[in-house]
């Protein structure tokens, strides 16, 4: 069996490309994605909202609020609403290796007075941090024979190290399968990035059915380098819905995942390098 | 306090407003019909769970006792709730000016104009009317007609207005309003009076209202009143408002008001 060697494929993997999805300018979501690590220190919580209306003059209720994991305690910080985006600046900045929860509150204002609302979908607690590590956040199957594995920061070529997959519990060997790393342009264009977020990355295989049966509700288990293992049940869903559940992306219509598969089985096949 | 209410209440019957030198008639959202000058304090308070705004109205009024104009300035403040507390802030501007023609039959009636524009803080709130507190600015033309007969005054008021408001929910951007009420005064004696009045009004964040009033002339050119606003449509859900059907709130008034 010959282990994959991840290190040696990154270089190429950033020649892949693809077709954007056509997101609706009207989506609400979060930002940093659920379970994103790397997060930088000076890097802003995100509600892109644009059910949630009040004057600008007018008391803002607590609609975020982060708790230090590590540490423990409250983080104090200023929320802004501008432009449909509400943003949570930390008053110190977020301290290095260190894990955060955060979350974004119903809106309640009091009787008589002007009335908003945040996007249901948008309600709810995900945890970040500043640490360096690596995480699987979702893994996915968005077409047949192809399964993607989303993670919590940008590959770079310091991930090195033996890439062991599994795939209910059978060994996957690198000439098996092809990795592909999909570019973002695939499955992140209706949300955009601050210029200080290095987002995620998406690493997808593809393999014959006959030697890599990679079909929803299969348990995948990875090792990466000393890092590991992650498990994940393979979900049917699109590239751009995994992101989308991660950041939880609202369509006007209120509903959660409706995306589409982004085309990219249109990226550049890099391969495994064994 | 027994005694005083004794010795108003055994004061003879007489008609409404036969007290020389006191206030018009008026009652919760009819104004003053006949010409006159005064002040006056008006007070509301929201009460019940979805209450909680405090408003104080202080109006001037000046009439030409040789001529049919008449005029008003109401300048309103409030105190309500916010997310992060409670916080007073001053509402719209409100001047008004009325031509008082002369009467038909037993009619006595005045058109006017009455206009409204945030001049100083935003006050994000209302109480019954909509114009009062919400940042914006607006103008209502006015009828309103008072018909007197024995112990029992009929008052009436029809109105439509053109207005704009910070665009903010309940709030349009800007809307026109019109509006009929009407009112029973009943003169109990020379100092006390009941008051019943019915509204209607659209665009209107209350549009159907029953209010009832006792007022009592205490001394010449004074008088308090006191009463109760029922906001029947918002009791039924009836609102631009997100507040669902329920009896959750009313609004109490408390005014002081003298003649000159």
């Amino acid at each position: 069996m010959r282990p994959l060697r991840i290190h040696l494929l990154l270089p190429l993997l950033a020649l892949a490309g693809g077709c954007p999805s056509t997101p609706d300018p009207q989506d609400a979501w979060v930002s940093p994605l659920s379970g994103q690590t790397s997060v930088p220190q000076d890097m802003q919580l995100i509600v892109h909202t644009w059910t949630l209306a009040m004057p600008p003059d007018y008391p803002l209720p607590e609609l975020v609020h982060v708790v230090d994991l590590d540490r423990g305690g409250r983080v104090q910080g200023a929320v802004t609403l501008q432009d449909h985006t509400l943003r949570f600046t930390p008053a110190n900045g977020w301290r290095p290796n260190t894990r955060y929860a955060w979350t974004v509150n119903p809106l309640q204002t009091p009787p008589h007075g002007p009335e908003s609302s945040v996007e249901a979908g948008l309600v709810g607690t995900a945890a970040f941090d500043t640490t360096p590590r690596l995480d699987l956040l979702a893994a996915v199957v968005p077409s047949p024979q192809k399964a993607c594995m989303v993670w919590s920061r940008p590959l770079t070529t310091d991930d090195t190290g033996e890439l062991r997959i599994t795939i209910d519990d059978a060994e996957v060997t690198a000439d098996a399968i092809i990795l592909d790393l999909v570019p973002r342009a695939e499955w992140g264009v209706s949300f955009d990035l601050e210029p200080e977020d290095p987002g995620v990355n998406i690493l997808c295989m593809r393999g014959e059915a006959e030697t890599v049966p990679l079909t929803p509700g299969s348990i995948l288990r990875v090792w990466w380098g000393n890092e590991g293992p992650w498990r994940e049940e393979l979900a049917e869903r699109s590239l751009a819905d995994a992101v989308g559940l991660l950041r939880r992306l609202t369509p006007p219509d209120g509903d959660i995942g409706t995306g589409s598969d982004t085309g990219s089985d249109t990226a550049t096949d890099t391969g495994a390098t064994p | 306090m027994i005694a005083l209410l004794t010795v108003l209440l055994a004061s003879p019957l007489a008609h409404a407003g036969e007290l020389d030198g006191g206030n018009a008639l008026e009652g919760y959202r009819i104004g003053q019909v006949e010409n006159g000058s005064g002040v006056g304090l008006y007070n509301r308070f929201v009460v019940g769970p979805s209450g909680g705004v405090t408003a104080l109205h202080f109006t001037a009024r000046y009439g030409d006792p040789d001529g049919p104009i008449s005029g008003s300035v109401t300048f309103p403040v409030a105190t309500h709730d916010t997310p992060t507390g409670r916080q007073i802030d001053a509402g719209n501007l409100e001047l008004a000016g009325y031509y008082h023609l002369p009467k038909i039959g037993g009619l006595t009636h005045s058109v006017g104009l009455e206009l409204h524009a945030r001049v100083t803080e935003r006050a994000y709130t209302w109480v019954n009317e909509p114009e009062e507190f919400w940042p914006g600015a607006g103008v209502t033309g006015v009828w309103q007609g008072q018909i007197e007969k024995d112990k029992l005054t009929w008052l009436l008021r029809g109105s439509i207005g053109v207005h704009s408001a910070a665009p903010y929910d309940p709030y349009p951007a800007s809307y026109l309003r019109v509006a009929a009420s009407g009112a029973a005064d009943y003169a109990l004696n020379k100092r006390f009076g009941l008051v019943g009045e019915m509204s209607v009004s659209y665009w209107d964040l209350s549009p159907w209202e029953l209010a009832g009033l006792v007022r009592v002339d205490a001394m010449k050119g004074v008088r308090g009143r006191a009463g109760i606003v029922l906001p029947l449509a918002v009791w039924a859900g009836a609102t631009p408002t997100v507040q669902g059907a329920g009896v959750r709130e009313a609004t109490l008034m408390l005014d002081v008001s003298t003649a000159f």
